[in-house]
């Protein structure tokens, strides 16, 4: 799953580790979901949306879509 | 925004505490076990075990009522994913030495020690254990 959290957190002039704080989950986590080395649970992703104060689905968009 | 959550904190304090109590008791059952041996004192070794033990169930205990999750989600799904892999290579071997070690046995081309057939019954009794879990854990989620 592709997303774009590293764009929407630079333009809030967070740190992954700010963010990993608001979500609770490890800076790890936070770098991983950026890698898209591990896809969030919909728990978190709707905490990150929340965060963004948007759609779960203007974050994060399956690999099916870029094809 | 604050760097870091109460919930993180909460994780990494009781994380701590876990791995303190864990790590208390290996060094001390450790020391027990050389103390009691160079010594030749039973009751070192008996101590060193009993101090380990505990070590152990402080670590359960911290996990237990720690008030939050110990592992955030990735680390919860990498536990998961290693044991998934942990499983695969103990089904293979299973697999493999099972019928194997029987028919090195009924042939007679090899006497298999005993300590191997100990080794397919501990893979059998964890394949057994799979199984229940399994079933406990998909009528939980049906």
């Amino acid at each position: 799953m592709n997303n774009d959290l590293p764009r929407r957190r630079e333009e809030r002039g967070l740190s992954q580790a700010d963010l990993a704080g608001a979500v609770d989950v490890s800076r790890q986590t936070i770098n991983a979901i950026e890698r898209d080395r591990y896809d969030p649970s919909l728990e978190l992703a709707f905490k990150l949306a929340a965060q963004f104060d948007c759609r779960i689905e203007e974050i994060f968009e399956p690999d099916d879509a870029e094809t | 925004m604050n760097e870091t959550s109460n919930v993180l904190e909460t994780r990494e304090k009781y994380r701590n505490w876990m791995n303190t109590a864990l790590g208390a008791g290996i060094v001390l059952g450790v020391v027990g076990l050389l103390a009691g041996t160079v010594l030749e004192r039973d009751p070192f070794v008996v101590l060193g075990v009993g101090v380990y033990w505990l070590g152990v169930l402080g670590y359960v205990a911290f996990k237990w009522r720690a008030p939050v999750d110990v592992r955030d989600e990735r680390e919860a799904r990498i536990n998961r994913e290693a044991a998934e892999l942990t499983l695969d290579v103990f089904a293979a071997l299973l697999i493999v030495a099972a019928p194997g070690l029987t028919v090195l046995t009924v042939t007679g081309v090899y006497e298999v020690p005993e300590f191997y057939w100990g080794m397919v019954t501990m893979l059998a009794l964890v394949a057994m254990v799979v199984g229940v879990a399994n079933w406990h854990t998909e009528r939980k989620r049906t």
